[in-house]
């Protein structure tokens, strides 16, 4: 029977032997382990990094045009509801995509203040009252807009 | 089943929603004249998993296709009051994800009552596929998905962890640029038998959602949010968990956990570091039921750690969302003698993502995963699949 001390500082390990008929996988080899990783790691890094610089900025990013897509092309609405978008792009992905937003079928101005009401309540969800009465104004505006029938690009 | 812990617990539960229609009727902005919202979402992934070269005829590793499906119905009664409920279906058939009122006071005191997702860590706020950027969850919250997973019995605390009781919660603001979240709660909690060594994830979702013990669990979380200059949203979060899990109330667990993430225009930084100690029962024979033997003192631990992180960075680029991922679990105790783990084993996972915004509401997801196991030989796992919202 092995000793089990395992959590006995400074003892030796109790080497992760296997029993029953369990063999050591050959393919165990920590310093192929570490280079697979390390290699694997610089690849993804470098891939994020050449992406990054070469693509513009997220939604969040400063400017403004900041985070615009076409199928929310709110740098068209007029410039006291534009400013109201950018809170929208910047403070309603941090738990969801943008997309959960802008495909929720609400279409009132009250329903969108239940609606943000009940998200800025989330926890963390970094969205002030002066935030969400942005984003009320803005989902309102875009959800009059496509009442009046004049729908933005859809993709 | 015991009648008398079914009896408390039906109690505890009726208790808590009375108490939440009486906070809900003295609210002063509940207007029978109101109209009532109601907002219907969904979210749908289908996911792929090949294991190139992995054997996997023994089933502890569900590779292949899989599906999750969420339908969900908020309804807002009020700026006071909403309700939510959700279902779910995934690998183990249609679940009741959530069932729960909400009902705010102040932005300082809000109550939760029903079937919800206790505030532990900040995953769990964005567990639904359409949410996160990978196919699969951080290994500390993994739910089915990792690799060896019966091996393992899955993660620290798989999300979304959904319970049955009260949670009361609220955020104090100071000024736009900080708010504080603090959130507490008692509920059912996860289940064991009374010879349980780890949670048994089955019974907690089996039984009718019936609790298996009459001490509920509570626990909290208390996080900050702040705006750093440049607009950059800093949040970081400390949460904690503590109960029983068997029949008996003799086998206590503590979970803990804290979590920081920020966000840039360019990328978003998170990372979460989890630990779980919950007992185990020894029985009268252990040197019979465990593989290791004894201590140098002659007594065996009655317990297990389970501990996991992950860090990952996550960057948009256009329609893509390129993510990085780094994650690892540890878990330390003796083990049954079947149990293939030994008594101190470790997984590393190393993640590259891509996901592809094909149109308003659908991504394509696809991933490479490398994992490094201390008892298994490495697996390579990719993934690829498609996850939409509607």
């Amino acid at each position: 029977m092995k000793r089990y001390n395992s959590f006995t500082i400074g003892s030796p390990k109790v080497p992760a032997v296997t029993e029953y008929g369990r063999t050591p996988n050959p393919a165990l080899c920590s310093a192929c382990r570490l280079r697979w990783s390390l290699i694997l790691t610089a690849l993804g890094a470098l891939a994020m990094v050449v992406g990054v610089a070469c693509g513009p900025p997220g939604p969040g990013a400063r400017g403004p045009t900041r985070g615009v897509r076409n199928d929310f092309a709110y740098h068209t609405y007029p410039a006291e509801v534009r400013s109201d978008c950018e809170v929208v792009v910047k403070r309603c992905n941090k738990c969801h995509t943008l997309d959960r937003v802008l495909v929720a079928r609400v279409e009132t101005r009250d329903h969108w203040r239940l609606y943000v009401e009940r998200m800025r309540r989330m926890s963390g969800s970094g969205i002030s009252r002066t935030d969400a009465d942005a984003a009320v104004n803005c989902l309102a505006y875009r959800s009059e807009l496509a009442t009046d029938s004049q729908p933005e690009a859809q993709e | 089943m015991n009648d008398n812990r079914v009896r408390i617990s039906s109690i505890g539960a009726l208790v808590a929603l009375a108490i939440g229609v009486l906070v809900a009727v003295a609210s002063p902005s509940q207007s029978a004249a109101q109209e009532v919202h109601r907002n219907f979402v969904g979210s749908i992934q289908l996911d792929y998993l090949y294991l190139p070269g992995e054997d996997n005829r023994d089933g502890n590793t569900l590779d292949g296709a899989t599906v999750e499906l969420s339908l969900k119905l908020a309804v807002d009664f009020s700026e006071r009051v909403s309700s939510n409920v959700k279902v779910c279906f995934s690998c183990h058939g249609f679940e009741l994800g959530m069932a729960y009122f909400d009902i705010r006071v102040a932005d300082q005191l809000n109550f939760r009552v029903g079937r919800f997702i206790p505030a532990f860590g900040e995953f769990p706020l964005r567990h639904d596929p359409a949410n996160h950027r990978t196919s699969d969850k951080p290994l500390p919250y993994d739910m089915g998905r990792m690799v060896h997973l019966r091996e393992w019995n899955m993660s620290v605390l798989p999300a979304p962890w959904v319970d049955s009781g009260v949670e009361i919660n609220g955020t104090q603001y100071f000024g736009d640029s900080t708010q504080l979240d603090y959130a507490a709660y008692a509920v059912a909690g996860p289940s064991g038998r009374d010879d349980a060594v780890d949670f048994d994830y089955i019974e907690h979702r089996s039984l009718y959602y019936v609790d298996n013990n009459s001490q509920p669990t509570v626990g909290g979380r208390l996080a900050m949010t702040t705006w750093l200059p440049g607009e950059l949203p800093l949040s970081v979060g400390m949460s904690g968990m503590y109960g029983t899990l068997d029949p008996s109330n003799r086998l206590d667990f503590l979970i803990a956990g804290v979590d920081a993430n920020i966000r840039t225009p360019y990328v978003t930084v998170r990372g979460e570091y989890i630990w779980r100690r919950n007992e185990m029962f020894l029985g009268d024979d252990p040197t019979r039921r465990f593989r290791y033997g004894p201590k140098p003192d002659g007594t065996y631990d009655n317990f297990q750690t389970k501990e996991g992180f992950y860090v990952e960075a996550e960057a948009p680029v256009r329609e893509f969302d390129f993510v990085l991922r780094w994650d690892g679990m540890r878990r330390r105790g003796n083990v049954l003698r079947a149990s293939q783990l030994s008594d101190d084993s470790r997984v590393w996972r190393y993640t590259g993502a891509l996901a592809y915004r094909v149109s308003r509401s659908l991504r394509l997801k696809g991933s490479y995963e490398y994992y490094d196991f201390s008892d298994f030989g490495a697996v390579h796992a990719i993934h690829t699949g498609i996850a939409g919202a509607f």
